[in-house]
């Protein structure tokens, strides 16, 4: 787009000049004022989903933990069964037939608890230990997103003052221009 | 009319300021409130995993030693007065090395314990028949065992209450990073808000000036021109 410029007066020019300048800077300052505000969502939608990254990691924790607690308490309950049967092998007769079942039945029992007690850290880490760790990895990764929106809301605030300050800058110089114009425009008026 | 619409302009903008203000408040409030609640859930946390420590780890180990003792007893016979004094002397030292090994204390003590006990049942053994020790040796395995594996029932348990807490903690600090992420963007539109209000005054206060200046120089120029008539 071309603009005219008049040549009619110092002061008109200065003026043309500026409102060009000034309304260079607006249409600068709107799409700055566009970005802060699209930086400024981001940073809000990226801390959303953060929180919701945590309180899903703090899910899995809590699920991990309950399986792995439930396998702990799995592998007592059976080798506490396995410590009785153990007992009662060990208080009756050598020569039962009794003796021999609940021998067995210890050991059996004895290696089930074995190894629920063993798998407690495996469940612990399949039913949401895991998941617990990713969305930590997932909540760090929005934060630093976040930093990111940050800056860039920064920014775009700091270009939007800039373009304010130019602004009154060059409404300062044209008013002084303006000024300077009229007082010449009278002492001539004083010399006719 | 410019002044007039630059004082719309500000008392929006001192409206703006005011929310801001207010909701920056309650946001801080908020935060505060999360952070307080986190700090609690983690106490609790706490109290209930050392417990869970003590259960779990300590009283389940200690019993799990005196059952492994009596486990030897009880199928020793005849020897059993022998083993126990075995024993004894074992433990005795075990607990001398482990602790200069970096064992942990309260481990050591109980160890130390078990055997000064096991030296006494020994001693009582040697004047008792080997049947009798036997039995009562199978009674406190039994025992020993029951109570190791009911403290690592009760250790799972109170684990998965510390997990619990531990899982408020979490989601109340979490609940604390969205208060305080709002509260940067409210921030954010309060500064923005305070720099359109200085804006506004700074563009009210050029208008009056240069509508100052435009009078000034109406009456200068009437002036020269009443002087040149």
């Amino acid at each position: 787009m071309t603009t005219s410029i008049s040549t009619s007066s110092t002061t008109g020019f200065a003026s043309e000049i500026a409102a060009l300048i000034i309304q260079t800077e607006t249409t600068q300052e709107d799409s700055d004022r566009l970005a802060r505000d699209a930086a400024r969502n981001a940073f809000l939608t990226d801390a959303q989903k953060q929180v919701d990254e945590l309180h899903a990691g703090a899910a899995a924790g809590e699920a991990g933990a309950l399986a792995g607690a439930a396998f702990s308490i799995a592998g007592a309950a059976c080798n506490m069964g396995a410590a009785v049967d153990s007992y009662d092998a060990d208080t009756v007769d050598s020569q039962s037939s009794a003796k021999f079942s609940d021998q067995l039945d210890a050991k059996e029992l004895q290696t089930a608890g074995s190894a629920f007690t063993s798998l407690s850290g495996v469940a612990s880490q399949v039913a949401g230990g895991r998941e617990s760790g990713d969305d930590a990895a997932e909540a760090k990764r929005y934060e630093a997103l976040q930093a990111q929106d940050k800056w860039q809301a920064d920014d775009a605030s700091s270009e939007i003052d800039k373009a304010d300050k130019l602004g009154d800058k060059i409404m300062d110089i044209v008013q002084s221009l303006d000024q300077d114009q009229n007082q010449a425009n009278n002492a001539i008026i004083g010399r006719i | 009319m410019m002044v007039q619409s630059q004082c719309a302009s500000q008392a929006s903008s001192k409206t703006d300021v005011a929310m801001d203000y207010k909701k920056l408040q309650e946001l801080k409030q908020q935060l505060a409130d999360a952070i307080e609640k986190a700090k609690e859930a983690a106490d609790h946390s706490g109290f209930f995993g050392f417990l869970s420590n003590v259960f779990g780890s300590d009283v389940a180990q200690i019993a799990g030693a005196v059952a492994a003792i009596a486990a030897v007893v009880a199928t020793g016979g005849a020897a059993a007065p022998l083993i126990l004094m075995a024993v004894s002397v074992a433990m005795e030292e075990g607990a001398k090395v482990g602790a200069k090994l970096g064992l942990d204390p309260k481990l050591c003590m109980a160890i130390a314990i078990a055997g000064a006990a096991v030296g006494i049942a020994s001693g009582t053994g040697a004047t008792q028949s080997a049947s009798t020790i036997a039995s009562v040796a199978r009674d406190v395995k039994l025992g020993a065992q029951i109570t190791e594996f009911g403290a690592t029932t009760a250790g799972a348990g109170l684990g998965q209450v510390s997990a619990h807490y531990r899982a408020d903690q979490l989601n109340d600090q979490a609940d604390a990073v969205g208060f305080q992420a709002q509260g940067d963007v409210a921030n954010m539109g309060f500064d923005t808000s305070l720099s359109l209000l200085q804006e506004s005054l700074r563009t009210e206060q050029r208008e009056t000036g240069i509508t100052s200046t435009i009078i000034q120089n109406d009456n200068d120029t009437n002036t020269q021109l009443v002087h040149r008539i």
